[in-house]
């Protein structure tokens, strides 16, 4: 999983840019670029990795020598746009070859006669620099999270689960932490089927892909007749509808 | 500790469901069915033991000990089946991974703890990779009766995963829930003029139970007047609680 070293030098040129932090992110609905941050308490070791959370909340590797990996649930949905991912460390550590690492991984998950995998996504990773507490950013990335993806490469989508990896080194005394991860993200609207639902919205229409989306995703059924009549006006029954099927309207404890 | 003790149960039965696992679902919006994944990462063992994930992301137990797993779905989501994708080296068929759904009671003072099992329980076979399926038809609510009282009591909920324990470690990669969301049921007629007998009774309703609208004017909604533009950015934007930025 370490990257090489040339790759090293790369990201720590990449990483000057941090444009992700600094600019700002919408946090919310719609299509606008937000910011998911998530924290040290999210991360699970693997194979045996020991760490503490110090007084300051950073996530530190106890054990001198010992090179740990953890994961951490991404929790966004479906054909969401991974655009950047920004990487709070402490770096204290001088030696190039001592950092810390996050980076996008999909697993996936096997059914009967078939064999698991791990891989990383491509470019979807960031490093440390030596300059102590900091935050370092990925390129921009262009990467749709789906819940099948096909991880073996051979061919067929299969049952995947996307986590946010870190590599969390102990070169000396804790010299390196890790603070959390703030992933730059939109939504995106799927893109419409070969074939059109509607009689009256081809794949030519402006609106298709909208419309499609909300067709598919059961908000709406069309008027009648196999048509979704877009230039007729909306009354607010049908607005009342349309809202309350889309969001699952309205529980009370 | 809360553990539960588990009947084992053929695995065979439930390998039908196993289809499931390999249709298309929606993931998002709307009221189709979806598919929520819940990956090894996401456990936390009841036991404070150490324990660890594997090269491919597999969680690897060889304790007799239960896991949890928060379930992040909206109140009134229905939960339809789940399918648990497990490692079962160990040829001893006693020897399983088993999972379900769980809501545990949290107590009010002078009460006492409990859980419920929400839906079928299932178990992996001795077959080393694999998955199984199991049915649920719940309703998420935030409150239920979970020690049979005949009151609501809080609950949290959780994906619950048991290993046997045994000379061979077996591993989870996660669990697959598929739900979809649901239009809560009308308590009453807010509108005079959208009745009970209205097709858009119950979306009404929703809409101004969730404090969307308030109607036109006069107690009523005015259903059948044409939407204008401004209204509609006032629904969205009240409805997903545009718009904030970090």
């Amino acid at each position: 999983m370490k990257p090489s070293r040339s790759w090293i030098l790369v990201s720590v040129l990449v990483a000057g840019g941090a444009l992700g932090s600094s600019s700002l992110a919408a946090q919310s609905y719609g299509d606008q670029s937000q910011v998911l941050t998530i924290g040290v308490t999210q991360f699970h070791g693997v194979e045996g990795a020991q760490s503490v959370i110090d007084s300051v909340g950073y996530l530190r590797n106890v054990v001198p020598g010992g090179s740990w990996y953890f994961l951490a649930p991404l929790n966004l949905p479906e054909g969401a746009k991974i655009e950047q991912i920004c990487l709070y460390a402490d770096d204290s550590d001088p030696a190039d070859f001592f950092y810390v690492q996050a980076y996008l991984v999909v697993v996936k998950l096997a059914p009967g006669g078939e064999s698991p995998a791990q891989v990383p996504v491509p470019g979807a990773s960031v490093i440390s620099g030596n300059v102590g507490f900091g935050y370092y950013c990925s390129d921009a990335l262009d990467y749709t999270l789906r819940g099948r993806v096909d991880v073996d490469n051979d061919g067929a989508l299969d049952a995947a689960v996307h986590y946010l990896a870190l590599y969390l080194p102990n070169p000396s005394q804790n010299a390196l932490g890790f603070g959390g991860v703030r992933i730059t993200w939109r939504r995106q609207i799927s893109p419409g089927p070969s074939t059109p639902t509607f009689g009256d919205v081809p794949a030519a229409d402006g609106a298709f892909p909208f419309i499609e989306a909300l067709a598919a995703s059961g908000i709406t059924a069309g008027c009648s007749g196999g048509n979704y009549c877009p230039e007729a006006f909306l009354t607010r029954r049908q607005m009342a509808v349309f809202l309350a099927k889309a969001l699952g309207l309205h529980w009370t404890d | 500790m809360t553990r539960t003790t588990t009947s084992k149960r053929p695995a065979i039965f439930l390998a039908a469901f196993s289809l499931a696992a390999s249709i298309t679902r929606a993931q998002s919006y709307g009221d189709q069915d979806q598919v929520l994944t819940v990956g090894a990462a996401a456990f936390r063992s009841l036991d404070g033991f150490e324990t660890a994930i594997d090269a491919v992301g597999y969680l690897r137990h060889d304790g007799e000990d239960v896991f949890l797993a928060p379930l992040q779905l909206p109140e009134g989501a229905l939960l339809e089946s789940f399918c648990l994708y497990s490692d079962d080296g160990d040829p001893d068929p006693s020897r399983v991974v088993q999972s379900h759904i769980v809501a545990i009671k949290q107590v009010p003072p002078g009460e006492t703890p409990a859980l419920k099992v929400i839906g079928e329980q299932v178990f992996s076979s001795s077959f080393g990779y694999g998955v199984v399926c199991g049915n649920i038809l719940a309703t998420l609510r935030g409150r239920i009766d979970v020690d049979g009282d005949g009151a609501g009591d809080p609950v949290a909920y959780y994906v619950h995963v048991q290993f046997p324990g045994g000379a061979i470690p077996l591993g989870v990669g996660g669990v697959r829930i598929t739900w979809r969301r649901q239009v809560s049921a009308p308590t009453g007629q807010t509108f005079a003029d959208v009745p009970a007998s209205d097709p858009a009774f119950g979306y009404v309703e929703a809409l101004a139970a969730s404090g969307i609208t308030a109607g036109c004017s006069g107690g009523n909604y005015c259903p059948d007047a044409k939407l204008t533009r401004r209204q509609m950015a006032v629904f969205l934007a009240k409805a997903l609680g545009l718009h904030w930025t970090d």
